[in-house]
Protein backbone atom coordinates (compact mmCIF):
# COMPACT_ATOMS: atom_id res chain seq x y z
CA UNK A 1 0.00 0.00 0.00
CA UNK A 2 3.06 2.21 1.09
CA UNK A 3 4.14 1.44 -2.66
CA UNK A 4 1.32 2.92 -4.53
CA UNK A 5 1.30 5.72 -2.40
CA UNK A 6 4.92 6.51 -3.28
CA UNK A 7 4.29 5.97 -6.88
CA UNK A 8 0.81 7.95 -6.69
CA UNK A 9 3.11 10.85 -5.18
CA UNK A 10 5.60 10.82 -7.58
CA UNK A 11 2.75 10.90 -10.44
CA UNK A 12 1.19 13.94 -9.23
CA UNK A 13 4.15 15.59 -8.61
CA UNK A 14 5.61 14.80 -12.41
CA UNK A 15 1.88 15.41 -14.00
CA UNK A 16 2.68 19.05 -13.34
CA UNK A 17 5.56 19.06 -16.06
CA UNK A 18 3.63 17.11 -18.35
CA UNK A 19 1.69 20.03 -20.20
CA UNK A 20 0.63 20.63 -23.17
CA UNK A 21 3.82 21.85 -25.45
CA UNK A 22 1.75 24.64 -26.97
CA UNK A 23 5.04 25.64 -29.24
CA UNK A 24 5.26 22.39 -31.09
CA UNK A 25 2.21 23.18 -32.43
CA UNK A 26 3.05 26.58 -32.85
CA UNK A 27 6.51 26.27 -34.78
CA UNK A 28 6.14 28.94 -37.26
CA UNK A 29 7.81 32.17 -35.96
CA UNK A 30 11.36 31.71 -37.53
CA UNK A 31 11.85 34.02 -40.42
CA UNK A 32 13.82 31.38 -42.04
CA UNK A 33 11.04 28.63 -41.63
CA UNK A 34 9.37 28.06 -44.98
CA UNK A 35 5.61 28.10 -43.05
CA UNK A 36 6.86 31.31 -41.67
CA UNK A 37 3.73 32.91 -40.35
CA UNK A 38 4.66 35.99 -38.41
CA UNK A 39 4.46 39.82 -39.67
CA UNK A 40 6.60 40.79 -41.86
CA UNK A 41 10.27 40.74 -41.03
CA UNK A 42 11.35 44.46 -42.27
CA UNK A 43 10.89 47.13 -41.91
CA UNK A 44 11.04 50.41 -44.24
CA UNK A 45 12.74 53.38 -42.65
CA UNK A 46 12.95 55.96 -45.53
CA UNK A 47 12.31 56.70 -48.61
CA UNK A 48 13.17 59.45 -50.85
CA UNK A 49 14.55 60.48 -54.41
CA UNK A 50 17.93 61.20 -55.46
CA UNK A 51 20.44 62.19 -58.13
CA UNK A 52 23.26 59.26 -58.40
CA UNK A 53 26.74 60.19 -60.47
CA UNK A 54 25.51 59.63 -63.91
CA UNK A 55 22.58 62.79 -63.39
CA UNK A 56 20.22 60.44 -62.86
CA UNK A 57 16.88 60.62 -60.00
CA UNK A 58 16.24 57.43 -58.57
CA UNK A 59 13.98 56.76 -55.53
CA UNK A 60 15.80 55.00 -52.80
CA UNK A 61 13.60 52.59 -50.43
CA UNK A 62 15.83 51.91 -47.50
CA UNK A 63 15.09 48.89 -45.34
CA UNK A 64 16.25 47.40 -42.51
CA UNK A 65 16.19 43.52 -41.07
CA UNK A 66 15.93 43.99 -37.52
CA UNK A 67 18.24 42.44 -35.37
CA UNK A 68 15.33 41.38 -33.18
CA UNK A 69 13.66 39.32 -36.06
CA UNK A 70 16.77 37.50 -36.42
CA UNK A 71 16.88 33.94 -35.30
CA UNK A 72 19.38 33.18 -32.05
CA UNK A 73 22.38 32.29 -33.98
CA UNK A 74 22.32 35.53 -36.33
CA UNK A 75 24.85 34.99 -39.52
CA UNK A 76 27.18 37.59 -40.72
CA UNK A 77 24.62 37.94 -43.99
CA UNK A 78 21.61 37.61 -45.47
CA UNK A 79 20.68 36.74 -49.14
CA UNK A 80 17.88 39.17 -49.58
CA UNK A 81 15.74 39.59 -53.25
CA UNK A 82 13.85 42.37 -53.36
CA UNK A 83 12.07 44.46 -56.09
CA UNK A 84 10.01 47.50 -55.99
CA UNK A 85 6.93 47.65 -58.24
CA UNK A 86 7.25 46.09 -61.13
CA UNK A 87 11.28 46.97 -61.88
CA UNK A 88 14.08 44.17 -61.96
CA UNK A 89 14.58 42.07 -58.77
CA UNK A 90 17.65 42.38 -56.99
CA UNK A 91 19.83 39.71 -54.71
CA UNK A 92 21.84 41.76 -51.81
CA UNK A 93 23.92 39.77 -49.98
CA UNK A 94 23.39 42.00 -46.56
CA UNK A 95 25.59 42.41 -43.78
CA UNK A 96 24.68 43.84 -39.98
CA UNK A 97 25.25 47.20 -38.62
CA UNK A 98 26.94 48.73 -35.62
CA UNK A 99 23.31 47.35 -34.02
CA UNK A 100 23.04 44.11 -35.25
CA UNK A 101 20.55 44.80 -37.76
CA UNK A 102 20.60 43.60 -41.75
CA UNK A 103 19.97 47.08 -43.51
CA UNK A 104 19.59 47.26 -46.97
CA UNK A 105 18.05 49.46 -50.13
CA UNK A 106 16.93 49.79 -53.67
CA UNK A 107 17.07 52.61 -55.73
CA UNK A 108 14.13 52.55 -58.05
CA UNK A 109 13.34 54.74 -61.28
CA UNK A 110 11.03 57.48 -60.24
CA UNK A 111 7.17 56.28 -61.67
CA UNK A 112 4.37 58.41 -61.90
CA UNK A 113 1.99 56.89 -59.14
CA UNK A 114 4.94 58.23 -56.57
CA UNK A 115 4.21 54.90 -54.66
CA UNK A 116 6.99 52.26 -54.14
CA UNK A 117 6.02 48.81 -53.00
CA UNK A 118 9.43 47.45 -51.80
CA UNK A 119 8.87 43.40 -52.02
CA UNK A 120 11.59 41.44 -50.41
CA UNK A 121 12.16 37.99 -49.58
CA UNK A 122 14.74 35.82 -47.73
CA UNK A 123 17.14 33.58 -50.50
CA UNK A 124 17.45 29.89 -50.54
CA UNK A 125 20.83 29.53 -52.58
CA UNK A 126 20.11 25.62 -51.24
CA UNK A 127 16.94 25.50 -53.17
CA UNK A 128 17.52 28.40 -55.38
CA UNK A 129 14.18 30.29 -54.08
CA UNK A 130 12.86 32.98 -52.15
CA UNK A 131 10.69 32.48 -49.15
CA UNK A 132 8.58 34.79 -47.24
CA UNK A 133 8.31 37.56 -49.18
CA UNK A 134 6.55 40.63 -48.20
CA UNK A 135 5.30 44.17 -49.80
CA UNK A 136 5.75 47.22 -48.12
CA UNK A 137 4.90 50.60 -50.13
CA UNK A 138 5.44 53.60 -49.03
CA UNK A 139 5.99 57.27 -50.53
CA UNK A 140 8.90 59.79 -51.06
CA UNK B 1 1.98 -34.07 41.70
CA UNK B 2 4.75 -35.87 40.42
CA UNK B 3 5.27 -39.35 41.51
CA UNK B 4 9.01 -41.05 40.74
CA UNK B 5 8.14 -44.63 38.72
CA UNK B 6 9.09 -47.76 39.45
CA UNK B 7 11.01 -50.19 37.12
CA UNK B 8 8.89 -53.38 36.25
CA UNK B 9 10.53 -56.15 36.24
CA UNK B 10 8.75 -58.01 33.25
CA UNK B 11 8.91 -55.44 30.36
CA UNK B 12 8.70 -55.11 26.59
CA UNK B 13 9.12 -52.93 24.14
CA UNK B 14 6.31 -51.25 21.85
CA UNK B 15 6.94 -49.44 18.86
CA UNK B 16 4.16 -47.00 17.54
CA UNK B 17 4.26 -46.44 13.44
CA UNK B 18 1.74 -43.82 13.41
CA UNK B 19 1.07 -42.84 9.70
CA UNK B 20 0.03 -39.35 9.62
CA UNK B 21 1.46 -35.42 7.88
CA UNK B 22 2.47 -33.86 10.96
CA UNK B 23 4.56 -36.34 12.66
CA UNK B 24 3.27 -35.86 16.02
CA UNK B 25 0.98 -37.96 18.28
CA UNK B 26 -0.09 -38.64 21.79
CA UNK B 27 -1.05 -42.12 23.08
CA UNK B 28 -3.11 -42.46 25.72
CA UNK B 29 -3.19 -45.53 27.19
CA UNK B 30 -5.72 -47.57 29.44
CA UNK B 31 -7.34 -44.40 29.41
CA UNK B 32 -4.65 -43.32 32.38
CA UNK B 33 -1.32 -42.45 30.64
CA UNK B 34 -0.21 -39.97 27.84
CA UNK B 35 2.70 -41.15 26.49
CA UNK B 36 4.35 -38.55 23.23
CA UNK B 37 7.08 -41.50 21.94
CA UNK B 38 7.09 -43.59 19.07
CA UNK B 39 9.18 -46.51 21.23
CA UNK B 40 8.38 -47.46 25.26
CA UNK B 41 9.22 -49.77 27.29
CA UNK B 42 6.06 -51.21 28.90
CA UNK B 43 4.77 -53.66 31.17
CA UNK B 44 3.87 -57.27 29.97
CA UNK B 45 0.10 -57.31 29.22
CA UNK B 46 -2.34 -56.27 27.24
CA UNK B 47 -2.97 -52.51 26.52
CA UNK B 48 -6.11 -50.66 25.22
CA UNK B 49 -4.94 -46.92 23.85
CA UNK B 50 -6.28 -44.33 21.81
CA UNK B 51 -3.83 -42.77 19.57
CA UNK B 52 -4.62 -39.06 18.40
CA UNK B 53 -2.99 -36.14 16.19
CA UNK B 54 -3.45 -32.38 15.73
CA UNK B 55 -6.27 -32.52 13.10
CA UNK B 56 -6.90 -36.25 13.24
CA UNK B 57 -9.70 -38.65 15.03
CA UNK B 58 -8.46 -40.21 17.89
CA UNK B 59 -8.10 -44.40 17.41
CA UNK B 60 -8.33 -46.88 19.17
CA UNK B 61 -5.95 -49.76 19.12
CA UNK B 62 -5.03 -52.68 21.16
CA UNK B 63 -1.71 -54.47 21.52
CA UNK B 64 0.12 -56.92 23.58
CA UNK B 65 3.34 -56.58 25.22
CA UNK B 66 5.43 -59.64 25.94
CA UNK B 67 8.34 -60.21 27.79
CA UNK B 68 11.56 -59.07 25.60
CA UNK B 69 10.02 -58.45 22.59
CA UNK B 70 9.12 -55.84 20.56
CA UNK B 71 5.89 -55.20 19.54
CA UNK B 72 4.88 -52.48 16.74
CA UNK B 73 1.81 -51.07 16.26
CA UNK B 74 0.83 -49.65 13.29
CA UNK B 75 -1.56 -46.84 12.76
CA UNK B 76 -3.27 -45.03 9.87
CA UNK B 77 -4.87 -41.78 11.60
CA UNK B 78 -8.16 -40.20 9.76
CA UNK B 79 -8.35 -36.99 9.35
CA UNK B 80 -11.14 -35.56 11.57
CA UNK B 81 -14.30 -34.26 10.24
CA UNK B 82 -13.94 -31.21 12.18
CA UNK B 83 -10.27 -30.27 10.81
CA UNK B 84 -11.63 -30.93 6.85
CA UNK B 85 -14.25 -28.54 7.81
CA UNK B 86 -12.14 -25.89 9.06
CA UNK B 87 -9.34 -26.98 6.45
CA UNK B 88 -12.19 -25.85 3.91
CA UNK B 89 -12.90 -22.99 5.58
CA UNK B 90 -9.91 -21.83 5.70
CA UNK B 91 -9.15 -22.37 2.02
CA UNK B 92 -12.58 -20.14 0.89
CA UNK B 93 -10.88 -17.58 3.55
CA UNK B 94 -7.85 -17.14 1.75
CA UNK B 95 -9.72 -17.28 -1.51
CA UNK B 96 -11.76 -14.37 -0.27
CA UNK B 97 -8.36 -12.36 0.99
CA UNK B 98 -6.58 -13.00 -2.25
CA UNK B 99 -9.95 -10.98 -4.18
CA UNK B 100 -9.98 -8.39 -2.06
CA UNK B 101 -6.54 -7.72 -0.97
CA UNK B 102 -3.51 -9.44 -3.30
CA UNK B 103 -6.14 -9.03 -6.22
CA UNK B 104 -6.19 -5.35 -6.34
CA UNK B 105 -3.53 -4.46 -4.69
CA UNK B 106 -1.39 -6.06 -7.27
CA UNK B 107 -3.44 -4.42 -10.06
CA UNK B 108 -3.27 -1.14 -8.77
CA UNK B 109 0.96 -1.33 -8.18
CA UNK B 110 0.96 -2.73 -11.87
CA UNK B 111 -1.25 0.10 -12.97
CA UNK B 112 1.45 2.44 -11.12
CA UNK B 113 4.29 1.20 -12.44
CA UNK B 114 2.68 1.26 -16.15
CA UNK B 115 1.71 5.10 -15.38
CA UNK B 116 5.56 6.04 -13.84
CA UNK B 117 6.75 4.19 -17.40
CA UNK B 118 4.62 6.30 -19.10
CA UNK B 119 5.31 9.22 -17.12
CA UNK B 120 9.39 9.01 -17.16
CA UNK B 121 9.10 8.09 -21.28
CA UNK B 122 6.71 11.14 -21.68
CA UNK B 123 9.33 13.65 -20.03
CA UNK B 124 12.16 12.37 -21.32
CA UNK B 125 10.72 13.24 -24.92
CA UNK B 126 9.47 16.87 -23.23
CA UNK B 127 12.89 17.35 -22.69
CA UNK B 128 13.82 16.29 -26.53
CA UNK B 129 10.92 18.34 -27.69
CA UNK B 130 11.67 21.34 -25.95
CA UNK B 131 15.50 21.24 -26.71
CA UNK B 132 14.75 20.70 -30.53
CA UNK B 133 12.03 24.23 -29.86
CA UNK B 134 15.28 25.76 -28.83
CA UNK B 135 17.44 24.99 -31.57
CA UNK B 136 14.65 26.00 -34.17
CA UNK B 137 14.37 29.42 -32.61
CA UNK B 138 18.48 29.49 -33.34
CA UNK B 139 18.27 28.09 -36.59
CA UNK B 140 19.19 30.56 -39.72
CA UNK B 141 19.18 27.23 -41.99
CA UNK B 142 16.10 26.25 -43.92
CA UNK B 143 17.13 23.05 -44.46
CA UNK B 144 17.59 22.37 -40.67
CA UNK B 145 14.59 24.11 -39.66
CA UNK B 146 12.65 21.42 -41.99
CA UNK B 147 14.00 18.73 -40.07
CA UNK B 148 13.21 20.12 -37.02
CA UNK B 149 9.76 20.28 -37.62
CA UNK B 150 9.32 16.91 -39.02
CA UNK B 151 11.32 15.48 -35.72
CA UNK B 152 9.27 17.66 -33.07
CA UNK B 153 5.96 16.66 -34.86
CA UNK B 154 6.75 13.31 -34.60
CA UNK B 155 7.76 13.77 -30.79
CA UNK B 156 5.16 15.36 -29.81
CA UNK B 157 2.48 13.56 -31.82
CA UNK B 158 4.35 10.54 -29.48
CA UNK B 159 4.33 12.67 -26.49
CA UNK B 160 0.97 13.48 -26.24
CA UNK B 161 0.21 9.61 -26.44
CA UNK B 162 2.29 9.04 -23.63
CA UNK B 163 0.49 11.82 -21.68
CA UNK B 164 -2.87 10.84 -22.45
CA UNK B 165 -1.55 7.23 -21.06
CA UNK B 166 0.05 8.54 -18.14
CA UNK B 167 -2.99 10.37 -17.16
CA UNK B 168 -5.87 7.28 -17.87
CA UNK B 169 -3.41 5.32 -15.66
CA UNK B 170 -2.91 7.27 -12.90
CA UNK B 171 -6.77 7.61 -12.85
CA UNK B 172 -7.03 3.39 -12.77
CA UNK B 173 -4.08 3.62 -10.47
CA UNK B 174 -6.08 6.64 -8.31
CA UNK B 175 -9.37 4.22 -8.51
CA UNK B 176 -7.46 0.68 -8.18
CA UNK B 177 -6.18 2.14 -4.86
CA UNK B 178 -9.59 3.17 -3.37
CA UNK B 179 -10.86 0.24 -4.82
CA UNK B 180 -8.08 -2.19 -2.25
CA UNK B 181 -8.60 0.27 0.93
CA UNK B 182 -12.78 -0.12 1.02
CA UNK B 183 -12.04 -4.10 -0.33
CA UNK B 184 -9.50 -4.37 2.84
CA UNK B 185 -11.71 -2.39 4.89
CA UNK B 186 -14.88 -4.60 3.86
CA UNK B 187 -13.00 -7.82 4.12
CA UNK B 188 -11.51 -7.36 7.89
CA UNK B 189 -15.28 -6.16 8.51
CA UNK B 190 -17.04 -9.20 7.47
CA UNK B 191 -14.30 -12.09 7.80
CA UNK B 192 -12.18 -13.26 10.25
CA UNK B 193 -9.94 -16.06 10.27
CA UNK B 194 -10.90 -19.90 10.94
CA UNK B 195 -9.07 -21.11 13.60
CA UNK B 196 -8.58 -24.61 14.53
CA UNK B 197 -7.79 -25.72 18.14
CA UNK B 198 -5.03 -28.22 18.95
CA UNK B 199 -5.37 -28.82 22.45
CA UNK B 200 -5.09 -32.33 22.95
CA UNK B 201 -8.03 -34.11 23.94
CA UNK B 202 -5.40 -36.31 26.31
CA UNK B 203 -4.46 -32.97 27.80
CA UNK B 204 -6.02 -33.72 31.98
CA UNK B 205 -4.53 -36.94 31.55
CA UNK B 206 -1.23 -38.42 33.53
CA UNK B 207 1.93 -37.93 31.63
CA UNK B 208 5.32 -39.16 31.57
CA UNK B 209 8.29 -36.78 31.26
CA UNK B 210 12.15 -37.55 31.23
CA UNK B 211 14.72 -35.63 32.48
CA UNK B 212 18.68 -36.51 32.59
CA UNK B 213 18.53 -38.41 35.80
CA UNK B 214 15.02 -40.85 34.99
CA UNK B 215 11.68 -39.86 34.74
CA UNK B 216 8.07 -38.46 36.13
CA UNK B 217 5.08 -39.03 35.99
CA UNK B 218 2.89 -35.59 35.74
CA UNK B 219 -0.72 -35.45 36.87
CA UNK B 220 -2.87 -32.62 36.18
CA UNK B 221 -5.45 -31.31 38.65
CA UNK B 222 -7.99 -29.38 37.98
Amino acid sequence: MRLILIILFISILFSSCLKKIEEADNLNTNIFDKEYAGGCWFNVTDTYSYINGDGQTKIRIEAVLPESNMPGLKPSSVAIYCSVNDQPELLLNVGTDDNGNYPFYYDAIPESSNEYCLEAGLYLASEDSTINRFVVCSQP
Amino acid sequence: MISQITTAQNKGVVKFLVDNDNGYFEVLLNDTLVIKKYKDSLAVGNYKAQIWSYGYDAQDVEFTIEKDSVTEVYVRLNRSTAYQAYNQSYHNYRVKFHKSHTLPVSISIALGITSSVFMVKAYNLQKKINTDIGTYSQSSSSTEIDAIKAQVSIDNAKYNKLRAGFYITSGLTIVGIATSIYSAIHFSRYNTEPTYSKESPFKDKMTFQFYGTGGALIFRLG
